[in-house]
């Protein structure tokens, strides 16, 4: 009963949030002007803008159409595009796995080496492989991405040939994107997993593990690493939902058709509908993967778990 | 003190022999930590210079002292968790100072540790029963035959905390746990690092008798850290008093209370609200 009323808590945040996300979208995008001159180029009468106007119902005060906007959304229809002529939820669909397997490469990767990586400066604390470790993931958060991702295609596909520069394919293609992408989460996981870390390896727990003849791994990964976690899941959530709504600069650089090449294409032709549909989805993303995150919490610390059922 | 053939706590028997041996023996013992003041120079801090000390087996001995004199920088070499920078630490005839790696996690178990906060010294995601389990599993060849729910009877706890984690259990609970963690490896010698200050007084009263149980029922030597006079006087055989990193006196705790030889020793006494040490006598 307590868990349900906890869950119907959370769903109803997420809702609120969705709506505010969706009606900021909406509002903005019409702050950026009209779209019809846009669409029916420079030669246009006034009557045909009108007229395309009126067909897109563009002509309603702008209450009336944010309340049909809502109300579409409310039925789960993302509306149609501008310019492409299809559906917007078809176009998201047709990038979408693009975006998942750049964001998952990332993400894998800046997990799998950032989690040791923070895990060890904090065990090296002060020492030189905390230093390295420390300043070169300060490096990797302040270096622009579409920066680096040029010089790795100077490198790695102009100078050695290895790699392609661009376009999907095969898995050939994904590494260079991949690779780019990863630093951000790198970079982010590593710093936080070895502030985290070194806080918790302060506690009396840690000492008294010690004291009782664990070893340094098992000290460092299960004790440690586990109290130390709930920041670092926090952040991987955010990442997560950060690259699957669109890594908008590395997609660009490497023309990957995901939504990221897909957001900017919007906003070059002004599609106000479509980027719409863009800001919805990635605010859907992002609230279902901070509820997944929050249900962690509970499985992570046992402490959360008792305030819940209280 | 222990009579030989004595069943003990974790169901061993105890021969005399042993109970007469040395467990503890520190030979000039220095512990210097370098610390940063006001300059960007690192500064020698001689936390312990010059350290001897020794307890016998079965012996509670108090080690008392002001916040900075040194006791919990002594106490964290003895339990190979600190730094030594010169001088022996024989536990049971091993120089702890000389081993490294396993041999030296091995020989931890020698010694163990009862901290002051008993919730901060368990950790917060593991129940009790996983980390009675996880000790099992580490020293399989030393680790007391009993069953954990047996261990936990032993110390006054009910079997049905085994599932609980330590945000669930009191205080005095889980002072009882990290005492049976300790027990459980049959160490030579247990240090109690101010291990009731975080208690309640009537709790604190309880765990002290846990500790008296502990030593008649298996030979056990104690090394009690505190600056709590009243229960070191009520609890300990011999105590060593520290000051500024060096022991300004030692000896019997009735002779030290009673005709207390150096001007810190009697400042310490004087400070302990109730100077008559009422609390002492009222059984705490």
């Amino acid at each position: 009963m307590k868990f349900f009323r906890y869950t119907l808590k959370k769903l109803g945040g997420a809702l609120i949030t969705l709506v505010l996300a969706a009606s900021l979208a909406f509002f903005i995008s019409h702050l950026a002007g009209d779209p019809t001159v846009q669409m029916l180029g420079m030669s246009a009468t006034p009557e045909q803008i009108a007229e395309l106007k009126a067909e897109l119902g563009f002509d309603r005060p702008l209450v009336v159409q944010y309340g049909s906007f809502i109300n579409e959304l409310a039925h789960a229809d993302l509306g149609q595009s501008l310019y492409a002529g299809e559906s917007n939820f078809a176009l998201i669909q047709s990038r979408i796995w693009a975006s998942i397997q750049l964001t998952m490469v990332a993400m894998v990767l800046g997990v799998v080496l950032g989690i040791p990586l923070g895990v060890y400066a904090a065990a090296r604390e002060g020492r030189l492989a905390d230093r390295v470790i420390s300043s070169l993931a300060i490096l990797g958060q302040s270096i622009p991405v579409f920066w680096l991702g040029l010089m790795l295609v100077l490198l790695f596909s102009i100078t050695l040939n290895w790699l392609p520069a661009g376009l999907s394919g095969d898995w050939k293609n994904l590494v260079l994107p991949a690779v780019t992408l990863a630093t951000i989460p790198l970079a982010r996981v590593s710093r936080l997993t070895r502030a985290a870390m070194s806080n918790t390896l302060e506690d009396q727990f840690i000492t008294a593990a010690r004291a009782r003849g664990l070893g340094n791994k098992r000290v460092l990964f299960v004790h440690a690493l586990k109290n130390a976690s709930l920041p670092v899941v926090t952040l991987i959530g955010m990442q997560m939902g950060i690259l699957l709504s669109g890594a908008i600069t590395v997609e660009t650089v490497f023309a990957w058709p995901g939504l990221g090449s897909l957001a900017t294409q919007a906003v070059r032709n002004q599609d106000l509908t479509l980027v719409q549909a863009l800001v919805v989805y990635g605010a859907f993303l992002f609230v279902i993967i901070n509820l997944f995150v929050e249900l962690l919490y509970g499985v992570l610390d046992p402490r959360i778990r008792d305030a819940r059922q209280q | 003190m222990v009579s030989p053939g004595v069943v003990g706590f974790l169901g061993d028997k105890i021969s005399m022999e042993n109970s007469l041996s040395r467990v503890l023996d520190v030979e000039s013992l220095c512990v210097t930590h370098y610390v940063r003041r006001t300059s960007a120079r690192r500064v020698p801090l001689h936390a312990v210079a010059g350290v001897d000390m020794h307890i016998q087996s079965g012996e509670i001995v108090g080690l008392v002292g002001e916040s900075g004199s040194g006791k919990s920088s002594l106490s964290l070499a003895i339990a190979a968790l600190g730094k030594v920078t010169s001088g022996k630490i024989q536990v049971s005839g091993h120089d702890l100072t000389r081993l490294r790696g396993k041999s030296l996690r091995h020989a931890r178990a020698d010694v163990q540790m009862v901290f002051q906060d008993p919730h901060a010294s368990l950790d917060p995601r593991q129940t009790i029963g996983g980390g009675l389990n996880e000790i099992r599993k580490l020293h399989s060849g030393r680790v007391s035959k009993l069953t954990n729910e047996e261990l936990l009877l032993r110390v006054g706890l009910s079997p049905g905390i085994l599932d609980r984690v330590p945000s669930q259990i009191s205080g005095g609970q889980a002072q009882r746990v990290s005492i049976t963690r300790a027990m459980m490896l049959q160490p030579a010698l247990l240090i109690a690092d101010e291990p009731t200050s975080g208690l309640d007084a009537s709790v604190q009263a309880q765990i002290i008798d846990l500790f008296r149980t502990l030593r008649v029922d298996s030979g056990l030597s104690i090394l009690f850290v505190s600056h709590n006079l009243a229960v070191v006087r009520q609890l300990c055989d011999r105590a060593y008093v520290m000051k500024e990193g060096v022991v300004v006196e030692s000896g019997d705790t009735k002779t030290i209370f009673e005709s207390p030889k150096h001007s810190y020793t009697k400042l310490l006494i004087d400070a302990v609200p109730g100077k008559n040490l009422k609390l002492a006598e009222s059984g705490l």
